[in-house]
């Protein structure tokens, strides 16, 4: 059943102050603290945001910046009647959007969203967050997380490796984790060898602002256009990855679709935006880095859910079908060059 | 907005807000919004930082000093307390001390970035150079010459708490992994002492008497700033300290790597370009070694734990304890690397 807010909620006559609208019908999104409001002519959502006031007044600091550049497919936030993109209430932070309920079939659409990727990077340029406000960054966490991960997983291996009695996930596991731990080390070889820490630091003389969730769940399509629906996640961090992390969601939205076509969209993605001579090279190497296999892995021995032996099995092998899958696409990358 | 993000909410009510705060610093003030334990205000003058301070009026004064002499001397990237229009730097409004100052624009630094952590060393360094001219130290801010004691009260503090984990019939998870890893801390923390007593830590502190160094005593990753032209700030000077400069660097490498693997290069890239500007010694490398070899963090959350001084859930407590166990090794093979390559 909806969640209405009744005329004489605080939380209502807060609404009606800060946007000024006249609204006709207002609930509660379901399982949320977001709500739905109608005013006849135009639906809103209002989002509860679960973050920091200064992590919130860099979003709208992001969204203010990409309009200025001319870069308008987002999903509208709307201003207080102050000038402001958020409204406080009861310890709460919200933003006012359009209510969007289009979805996109990414695999429909892949040479439309690599373009709209460039062009977004090519905008992103150059940001630096308002006064109060505060972006997070993403330079320099990549390396740093895989030679951690890397390190844990072979610790890990080595105590499954001198147990007497081992699970039957840890004899799955035994079976195949040197040739992933393989591709881990081979991932952090290539960044280092293909100056990571080079785009890093022309990331950061940029002001580069990458998008961090470039996925068919963020993105919307309307009169064949496609938007960007949150730039919540959006932090500092270097082009390339927002690519890798683009053909991996591919790899997921169209698993039919050749390869060639895949590895392709990097350069319908350079007629946007010109990218550096070790740019493929660092993106095979967040491609190559078997990240689903560790994190079911990392789960399994951290016991942080609390699934039983079997699911964990069905985890790990969907897991090593996919980052085998991003093997082949690694291959391919090379094969390119 | 989940409550983790008004954590100090207990502190926020203590402020007694009143425009009569505002009007005592001269601005107008637009919108509050709270921040951890302080407020972010939009005044007339600007986005501002409202504090209310924890410590008595005479340190405000001297943390006021060590402010505005560094700036004075050149290191121009710290924030002075704002003057209020009769010339003082703080309102008083009933209980409380209330302090003002410029919100920063910039980012956190980040410890993974490389280039963040070059030039938080270096920018170090520059601070310390601009604390020369810092004079009337006050006696509760003084650290000098107190490690080795200081070191021995905690190791005093480590076996009674050993003691009272003994003693617990039913143990928690706490006691049990404080007690599995007390020998080997233990070891290390009387290492450490005996390693400075051994290093030239007195002369070091003689001659930080004769010139005065102040160390800022809280080099979080979130007090250091860095802005649109990469230049460092650092903020919130609220624990500063006259001591040697070892202890910020020593901190600095501490927190730039505890969390990720102990990476002996990430500490040598600090006394690298720490160095760049004015030179660590061999002498002062020892000292390094020996406060770095006291294991301050298990000694930390086991004081909070056994003493009572944080309200944490039991749960807190043990994964706390459990992740500072968790890199013995990795610490230990980084004091070994430490000792190896630069002693």
């Amino acid at each position: 059943m909806d969640i209405l807010i009744e005329k004489d909620d605080l939380l209502y006559k807060k609404i009606i102050e800060e946007y000024e609208l006249n609204i006709k019908y207002i609930k509660y999104v379901k399982e949320s603290s977001s709500l739905y409001i109608d005013t006849g002519k135009k639906v809103f959502l209002l989002e509860n945001i679960d973050d920091t006031i200064n992590h919130v007044i860099s979003t709208a600091g992001i969204y203010e910046h990409l309009n200025n550049k001319g870069f308008y497919n987002l999903l509208r936030i709307y201003k207080t009647k102050n000038g402001k993109y958020y409204m406080l209430y009861d310890k709460k932070i919200y933003i006012l959007l359009d209510y969007e309920h289009h979805k996109l079939d990414l695999s429909k659409y892949p040479d439309k969203a690599i373009r709209l990727l460039g062009r977004f990077h090519k905008k992103a340029v150059g940001y630096l967050p308002p006064s109060g406000g505060k972006c997070k960054s993403n330079w320099g966490k990549w390396i740093e997380k895989y030679i951690k991960e890397s390190k844990l997983l072979k610790k890990y291996m080595n105590e499954v490796l001198n147990k007497e009695e081992k699970t039957e996930f840890e004899d799955i596991f035994l079976s195949e984790c040197h040739m992933y731990i393989d591709r881990m080390d081979k991932a952090i070889e290539i960044l280092k060898n293909n100056n990571y820490v080079q785009a890093i630091e022309d990331s950061m003389k940029r002001h580069q602002l990458c998008i961090c969730d470039f996925k068919q769940s963020n993105l919307y399509i309307k009169d064949k256009k496609i938007y960007i629906k949150s730039l919540d996640k959006c932090k500092y961090d270097i082009v390339e990855k927002d690519i890798a992390d683009f053909l991996e969601e591919m790899l997921k939205a169209s698993p039919e679709m050749k390869l060639e076509e895949l590895v392709r969209l990097i350069s319908l993605y350079e007629k946007e935006n010109k990218l550096s001579k070790n740019s493929v090279n660092i993106i095979s190497a967040f491609i190559i880095y078997p990240s689903s296999y560790e994190k079911v892995c990392s789960r399994y021995y951290k016991g942080k859910d609390k699934w039983d032996d079997k699911e964990y099995i069905s985890k790990l092998n969907e897991a090593r079908l996919f980052d085998n899958k991003k093997m082949e696409l690694f291959i391919c990358l090379n094969y390119k060059k | 907005m989940d409550e983790s993000r008004y954590r100090d909410k207990s502190y926020l009510v203590t402020y007694d807000l009143t425009t009569d705060i505002f009007d005592g610093f001269g601005v107008e003030v637009i919108d509050i919004i709270p921040i951890r334990s302080v407020y972010m205000l939009y005044t007339d003058k600007g986005v501002k930082i409202l504090k209310r301070i924890n410590y008595p009026l005479d340190e405000l004064k001297f943390i006021n000093s060590v402010v505005n002499s560094i700036k004075k001397d050149g290191y121009d990237f710290v924030v002075p307390f704002m003057e209020t229009p009769n010339g003082q730097y703080y309102v008083k409004q009933g209980e409380g001390i209330y302090v003002m100052l410029d919100m920063i624009e910039g980012r956190e630094v980040d410890f993974r970035n490389v280039f963040d952590i070059q030039s938080a060393a270096k920018a170090l360094c520059m601070l310390h150079k601009s604390t020369r001219g810092v004079s009337d130290i006050l006696d509760t801010r003084n650290n000098l010459y107190k490690w080795v004691d200081t070191f021995k009260r905690r190791i005093d503090d480590l076996y009674k708490f050993k003691e009272i984990a003994e003693l617990h019939e039913i143990k928690s998870s706490f006691d049990d992994i404080y007690l599995s890893y007390f020998d080997s801390y233990f070891d290390e923390a009387r290492e450490s002492v005996k390693a400075l007593e051994d290093s030239s830590y007195i002369k070091l502190c003689d001659e930080a008497k004769e010139n005065t160094n102040i160390c800022h005593h809280d080099l979080a990753y979130h007090n250091i700033l860095m802005d649109s032209e990469n230049n460092i700030h650092f903020v919130d000077f609220d624990y500063c300290i006259a001591d040697i400069r070892l202890h910020d660097i020593a901190n600095l490498i501490v927190k730039s790597i505890k969390h990720y693997r102990w990476d002996i290069d990430k500490a040598l890239l600090i006394i690298q370009n720490y160095s760049e500007i004015d030179e660590i010694t061999k002498e002062e490398l020892e000292v390094l070694y020996g406060f770095l070899l006291f294991p301050h963090d298990f000694y930390e959350v086991s004081r909070q734990y056994y003493m009572k001084t944080k309200k944490w859930d039991e749960s807190d407590f043990s994964s706390k304890i459990g992740r500072k166990a968790g890199y013995y090794e990795d610490r230990k093979e980084f004091l070994k690397n430490f000792r190896l390559k630069l002693i």
